[in-house]
């Protein structure tokens, strides 16, 4: 569950990809420290056995009197000299017979001494009896008094106690740093993420200051990264807005054209109007009633221009359309023609489309003799690319009057005349929602001849 | 003709079943979805009036099941939705027209009288061989341009035989397609009706218009010179 809820928040992911990093990076630099210093640490030792040999080779007097090695006390090392020193030295002939020992090692039970070959130089860390010593061997050859070749092991051993201290106290230190360089880095880290990932937190806030009314848009300037994505939540924002506002005019157009022919109705009966009338009457204001709910609600369904519409292409749309209003109108048995070419697209809401091409086509269908043809292409008008679509018949045509009345603008569709009028307004509604142009006119085959301009 | 209505607003099933019987229809009635398919499946339908919002089983998938068990006749819908998408989903799925609610009672009876001579193959409202003219939208039989008087039976059998011209409709068939319910009818009537007709039609027996094909039925013969089938 923490899991889950660190890795849900952003910051928490970059912490904990940032921490492991710094972990890995610093653990390994430690482990390179620390084995850097022992490798120096070995050295010295090395070093320092390698010099109390070569110590003892200089004082050591192959050629005394006896035959036997001997080493005159006062030159020797003085820790050689003292009981339980920590450092230690044997000599032994090739014959593994000790030839001198150093008085360090009196009361001592070290048991280091190996021979080893002439010339040759050995350095081991090795733990003797629970002790831990450094053991440099070397092997030689002299020349005794009587010119006879002796083979010598010279052996010398120090513990390791100071080493293993020494490294010890590294060690510490080296914890103390290294953990307080991951806790100061970690420190920084959470100050840069803070400092740099304020503008999502601006963002959130300004978003619950909207939802909650106080604010209209997001009003902040952004980093380059964020700006397009506020950028769309503002026209997001904003077509819900008009959307909304579409809704509440058509519901207010609504229940305001409703009260004419309600008010004629209850005339019919509170006036006592003539008995014979009344059904037509009737008739008349229902119908009226009805084609004020169509257009109504369609105009408060029209979505109108989205900002993340897909493109929809209108051939297979056309094709659909053909065969159900080949299927109405079987009877007029109607030529389709159709020139749409294979890049037509609309950029909206596919539903509004359909209602589009379906009014126009089945207004053409209901008035033609015989032909309607449909055209579609992408052009541009002035400087603005978008979508052409002509539709023409070959019926009776739109009178001019109708024509003028059907483009004014604010028109109220709630006359109770059939023909062009209730499709042709939805036409009028859709194209407007869409900011496109709608053209009416006459057909060169003698009807209506219907242009209808939506942009990209 | 037999119609089958699909309506689960019982006020406006009424209305419709009493209209459609009055203007001469034998009509079956179904409130659901699952009902209007066993009526669509096992009855002798002649068109049907589906209703889109079914409970049990939607009218789309109701119109999809008779079209996939093969039964071709005409179908009409009725909608309260009238966005174009659902028109054009209704008439994909197999209808042949559709209407939208609220209407007009006249324009249903014009539409189905449409929807059923185009499924006889007519593609004009009036029947014609011959001399013989019938005039489906005011069921008026002329022969040569001489009204003739006919009871609502002979209409019906008349009317059904014109829609199948050339075709041999047996006694049962004329019987199921004109009455609603036939258990008591014997086939002897269909025989007194057929009789009349060729009485009324072709009183001085010149062009025999409705043959008789022993053991099998009747047959409306197309006159090929003057028919205005397609």
């Amino acid at each position: 569950m923490v899991y889950e809820m660190v890795m849900s928040s952003l910051r928490g992911r970059l912490l904990i990809s940032a921490s492991l990093c710094s972990f890995i990076f610093l653990g390994l630099t430690g482990i390179t420290l620390y084995q850097a210093y022992q490798q120096t640490l070995l050295h010295a030792q090395k070093a320092h056995l390698r010099a109390i040999i070569n110590d003892l080779l200089r004082v050591a007097d192959p050629q005394s009197s006896n035959n036997i090695l001997s080493f005159p006390g006062e030159k020797i090392e003085h820790r050689l000299m003292a009981p339980g020193s920590g450092l230690y030295a044997s000599v032994i002939s090739e014959d593994n017979r000790l030839v001198w020992q150093s008085p360090s090692l009196i009361g001592q039970k070290l048991d280091f001494v190996k021979t080893i070959p002439a010339g040759q130089v050995e350095f081991k860390k090795i733990k003797e009896n629970g002790v831990g010593l450094f053991v440099m061997r070397m092997g030689v050859i002299w020349e005794d008094n009587q010119d006879k070749e002796r083979g010598y092991t010279f052996n010398i051993a120090q513990s390791t106690n100071l080493y293993e201290q020494q490294v010890r106290e590294f060690l510490q230190d080296l914890w103390l740093g290294l953990t307080s360089m991951v806790i100061i880095f970690l420190l920084l880290q959470w100050a840069i993420l803070h400092w740099g990932l304020s503008p999502l937190r601006r963002v959130a806030q300004e978003l619950r200051k909207i939802e909650s009314g106080e604010k209209d848009f997001l009003e902040g300037s952004y980093p380059h990264e964020l700006a397009g994505l506020t950028k769309n939540l503002n026209v997001l924002i904003n077509h819900e807005r008009l959307r909304q506002k579409r809704y509440k005019n058509a519901m207010a157009d609504l229940a305001h054209s409703f009260k004419t022919p309600l008010s004629v109705l209850r005339g019919c009966v509170e006036q006592q109007v003539d008995l014979n009338k009344i059904p037509a009457l009737v008739k008349e204001q229902v119908d009226r009633l009805n084609q004020i709910v169509s257009y109504q609600l369609q105009r408060a369904a029209t979505s109108g221009k989205a900002t993340f519409s897909k493109p929809v292409p209108i051939m297979p749309m056309v094709k659909k359309i053909y065969s159900a209003l080949d299927k109405v109108y079987a009877d007029k048995r109607i030529d389709f023609q159709m020139d749409v070419s294979e890049s037509s697209f609309f950029y909206g809401e596919e539903g509004d489309l359909f209602e589009l091409l379906g009014n126009l086509l089945d207004n053409a269908c209901k008035w033609c003799q015989k032909t309607v043809v449909l055209r579609a292409f992408m052009c541009k008008e002035v400087d603005v690319a978008g979508l052409a679509l002509i539709i023409s018949d070959d019926g009776p045509g739109i009178p001019a009057l109708e024509i003028s009345r059907i483009l004014k603008r604010g028109e109220r569709a709630d006359s109770t005349k059939a023909g062009h009028g209730i499709g042709l307004a939805v036409v009028k509604e859709i194209v407007d929602a869409y900011n496109g142009k709608l053209t009416l006119g006459q057909s060169s085959i003698g009807g209506a001849k219907i242009g209808v301009f939506l942009q990209e | 003709m037999r119609v089958l209505i699909v309506e689960d607003e019982s006020t406006l099933r009424q209305q419709l079943a009493t209209h459609l019987r009055k203007s001469g229809y034998a009509v079956d009635v179904a409130t659901d979805g699952k009902e209007g398919l066993y009526y669509g499946k096992e009855y002798p339908v002649d068109i049907a009036v589906i209703d889109l919002g079914l409970p049990v089983l939607s009218g789309l998938e109701l119109i999809r099941q008779l079209r996939a068990a093969g039964k071709k006749y005409p179908i009409l819908i009725l909608t309260a939705r009238e966005k174009w998408q659902d028109k054009v989903e209704g008439l994909e799925a197999g209808a042949d027209d559709y209407l939208v609610k609220p209407f007009h009672l006249e324009e249903l009876m014009a539409r189905l009288a449409a929807l059923i001579r185009r499924a006889g193959g007519w593609a004009q409202a009036l029947l014609h061989s011959g001399p013989i003219v019938l005039d489906m939208r005011t069921q008026l039989v002329t022969v040569s341009g001489d009204a003739i008087e006919l009871t609502a039976f002979e209409y019906k059998v008349l009317e059904y035989l014109m829609l199948h011209p050339g075709q041999v409709v047996s006694k049962s068939t004329l019987t199921e397609h004109i009455y609603e319910q036939d258990f008591d009818k014997d086939s002897n009537v269909i025989e007194v009706f057929v009789a009349r007709l060729r009485k009324k039609l072709d009183p001085d027996n010149q062009f025999s218009p409705i043959e008789t094909l022993r053991g099998r039925g009747y047959r409306f013969a197309i006159d090929n010179e003057k028919s205005a089938k397609e």
